[in-house]
């Protein structure tokens, strides 16, 4: 094979002093960040009772935002961080952040309340917030999400709903990954001047998004020729039930 | 030119690298060869400055590889220059519009002139047959022609080292002979490869060196 | 002996925390360095411990009350600069979230009890265990007298230099209003006798009571903590609305709107500090441990639940963030 001759020289390029944050500082890290929090949460083992937490985790919404009393709140709060104490390093990082986060952009909601003098008790928004995501997100630590739709299955939610939940998730992991190794090749050639910055990125994004519907196309199909027909296995083991077999 | 001197590296508790040793030359070609999850990929995301020995040193071309270099922008951009790197799934690398500007987009970085940006991206088509495909979006392609554009695209900015995860892994056997032709071309050029594979024919074919990956975690280094 | 906000004058505050900052800089890079990844959840319950520890408020005739710190006793489990670390966030997490000593005032408070505190008492510990190896629950014990009464006496000269430094064109003092001939002797007082044998009571009981129970932490190789602990730190929990028993204000904690009135060690002062009045303020979680509308009892056992589990939770973040220390063998 004839390679073109300047494929024999050494290069001797040298970068200029680039004022712009490098890529990895952009916006497409915290999307990676983002995606990539629910692929971490694998290899958990605990699956029994997906069904119960399921229905604490919803009296436990309901408590909170029912709740007008401090005391609740209060008890609440202290239940679950006693319940992050006994929780694995990981765990309590994942939980707290999710909370925070979460916390901290209703308390943005909530700040121009506060500026025209609602009072304190807006701050009360911000409160339930934290408390809400972080039980939801101590529940999808410790529960694998086959086991949360397992559990959603049961309680008779139309199939639809949890197919499509079910793939979503799927979805999200797989595409956290991609997301990932997607930018580290764009950073890997991103070696100068970022003018293009914006159409990398949005290249990024148009080929996840591309991505993401082969994948369930193909996710689809394999799960056609893997005998899915639309129903999980509880209702599909009582259909047969019925059918006499 | 990469030197490892007594690597350890672990992820999450478990070590991946174990006291690892090894001098590679410029213009060697070098196997790694192991079975799967035996760190052949860490290996490869540490060559290219992803990840840093939590133990021992990488020195390329005599300077250190540590995370405070790589943060350094002049110095891990001149940096990921001259390492380039040609993932195992060529779909995560191809991010342009079109496999034309995929092609320009490395020498564009590194500031050419237009004139060379052309002559580069026209070399590439030809060489790597895709001169049809120029205004395609890389995304439809079929998987040869996207792996050939991931090279292409890492071929532009002309690095002296290449590292290659799986370089023939799922191609077809016109596009894998194409391919490693192509890989003896750039050895005879005096790049210096690095490659990951499971292909005994490819690496008797092309490496200089073997870099063996052991069950206790040691890479043994053969030539 | 938490000085709360606008007691001190902002400069002092200033002051305080400049010398604090450097201090607090060492003591991470110190326990970053010596406290290893499996010790350092260990760290956060001890923090929980100082900070139960300050929530049990013992009465002194005379209408004031006083409490342990634990300063002592986390210097002789982890070391004086792991204390400093650990009691520094327990004063942290009172002052923000339970208005327990001021914000502004963080610096000057982590220096008496987080500085002064447990490097006197270590240092003392440390002394009489040479002079009498075979007594170590003296030396635990004689380290938090003179460990608590070193942070008392720091905390006396604090107030009392206020009123010379800071008064307007009447003589009225801006902040504390107390001279040192008084803040010093009424700090003294209290801590010398009753607040100091607490401290000491504390301090060896609970290190009488690992030594025993878990022997694993004392000997400073405890990878985990055993039930023994977290017994131990329930107990303490579940004990806390004891403190609500001590009726009184502890001496230099009274609001802005008491202190006109307060007997401060002599006759009654008769006007608010305007640097008091008009001071900083700042709306804590759980004001004083407790909040509108809850029984008190409850408020001051979900206060403790709730910091000292915040308290563990942050070593366990920092502890998740430290790298693992892995054996590769040998080659």
């Amino acid at each position: 094979m004839e390679l073109p001759n300047w494929v024999l020289q050494e290069e001797t390029y040298q970068p200029d002093r680039d004022r712009d944050a490098f890529l990895s500082r952009s916006l497409l890290r915290i999307l990676a960040v983002v995606l990539s929090l629910r692929a971490q949460g694998r290899g958990r083992t605990k699956q029994r009772h997906a069904g119960l937490a399921l229905l604490l985790l919803f009296l436990w919404l309901l408590l909170t935002v029912t709740a007008q009393n401090t005391l609740v709140l209060l008890t609440e709060l202290a239940v679950t961080l006693v319940y992050l104490v006994f929780c694995d390093g990981r765990t309590i990082r994942r939980v707290l952040a999710t909370g925070c986060a979460a916390a901290l952009f209703s308390l943005l909601l909530v700040l121009p309340a506060l500026f025209f003098g609602s009072g304190a008790r807006v701050l009360l928004l911000p409160g339930k917030t934290f408390l809400t995501m972080c039980a939801g997100s101590i529940l999808a630590e410790r529960y694998a999400w086959h086991a949360l739709t397992a559990a959603l299955a049961a309680a008779h939610l139309p199939q639809i709903a949890i197919f499509l939940l079910d793939t979503t998730l799927r979805s999200i992991l797989l595409l956290g990954e991609q997301a990932e190794q997607m930018l580290t090749a764009l950073k890997l050639r991103s070696v100068g001047h970022n003018h293009r910055k914006g159409r990398a990125v949005s290249g990024v994004l148009g080929a996840l998004f591309l991505r993401s519907q082969a994948m369930s196309e193909e996710m689809a199909e394999a799960m056609t020729c893997r005998c899915f027909t639309g129903t999980y296995g509880r209702q599909k083991r009582e259909e047969a039930e019925h059918a006499g077999l | 030119m990469l030197d490892f001197e007594d690597v350890c590296y672990a992820y999450d508790g478990v070590p991946i690298l174990r006291h690892v040793d090894f001098r590679i030359p410029q213009g060697q070609a070098v196997a790694l060869l192991g079975p799967n999850g035996a760190g052949k990929s860490t290996l490869l995301r540490m060559l290219n400055g992803l990840i840093f020995p939590e133990i021992g040193c990488y020195r390329f071309q005599g300077t250190e590889i540590t995370a405070r270099n790589m943060r350094e922008h002049r110095y891990s951009k001149w940096f990921h220059q001259r390492v380039g790197f040609v993932f195992q799934d060529p779909s995560v690398q191809l991010f342009s519009a079109s496999v034309r500007e995929e092609l320009a987009f490395g020498p564009e970085q590194m500031g050419l002139s237009d004139a060379e940006i052309q002559r580069r991206t026209e070399d590439a088509m030809r060489l790597f047959q895709l001169g049809k495909l120029a205004d395609r979006t890389p995304y439809t392609l079929s998987g040869g022609e996207k792996k050939r554009t991931a090279i292409a695209s890492v071929f532009t900015m002309n690095p002296s080292v290449w590292t290659l995860d799986e370089p023939l892994a799922a191609l077809d056997e016109k596009t894998a002979d194409f391919v490693l032709d192509f890989l003896l071309s750039l050895k005879q050029a005096g790049k210096t490869l690095i490659f990951s594979t499971h292909d005994r024919h490819m690496a008797d074919r092309l490496a200089d060196a073997r870099l063996v990956f052991c069950d206790d975690h040691t890479i043994r280094y053969e030539t | 002996m938490h000085i709360p906000e606008n007691y001190l004058s902002p400069s002092t505050c200033a002051v305080m925390g400049a010398v604090m900052l450097p201090v607090w800089l060492i003591a991470v890079q110190k326990v970053k360095k010596e406290v290893s990844k499996e010790r350092m959840p260990l760290l956060g319950i001890g923090a929980a411990f100082a900070f139960l520890a300050m929530m049990f408020n013992i009465p002194l005739p005379g209408g004031t009350t006083g409490h342990a710190v634990g300063g002592t006793l986390l210097a002789i489990l982890f070391g004086p600069w792991a204390a400093c670390l650990a009691v520094s966030l327990a004063l942290v997490v009172q002052a923000v979230f339970f208005g327990d000593g001021g914000i502004l005032a963080i610096g000057a408070n982590c220096f008496n009890m987080a500085l002064c505190m447990p490097f006197a008492g270590y240092a003392v510990y440390r002394l009489v265990r040479r002079l009498a190896p075979q007594h170590e629950l003296l030396a635990a014990g004689a380290g938090a007298y003179v460990g608590i009464n070193m942070a008392a006496f720091m905390a006396g000269i604090e107030f009392g230099i206020q009123p010379a430094l800071f008064h307007d064109a009447a003589g009225q003092a801006l902040y504390a209003p107390y001279p040192l001939s008084i803040a010093l002797p009424a700090m003294m007082l209290g801590h010398l006798t009753l607040f100091g044998l607490a401290e000491v009571v504390f301090t060896t009981a609970v290190y009488a009571y690992l030594r025993k129970a878990a022997p694993e932490i004392t000997a400073a190789r405890a990878q985990r903590a055993g039930k023994a602990v977290y017994a131990l730190l329930a107990a303490l929990i579940a004990g806390t609305p004891l403190g609500l028993l001590a009726a009184g204000t502890a001496w230099g904690e009274w609001g802005a709107e008491e202190i006109a009135e307060t007997d401060g060690f002599g006759a009654a002062l008769g006007y608010t500090p305007s640097g008091m009045e008009n001071g900083f303020s700042f709306d804590a979680l759980l004001p004083d441990y407790g909040a509108a509308g809850i029984p008190e009892v409850a408020g001051y056992l979900l206060s403790a639940v709730i910091g000292a589990a915040m308290l563990i939770l942050v070593f366990r973040l920092a502890a998740s963030l430290k790298r693992q220390t892995v054996d590769y063998g040998t080659r």
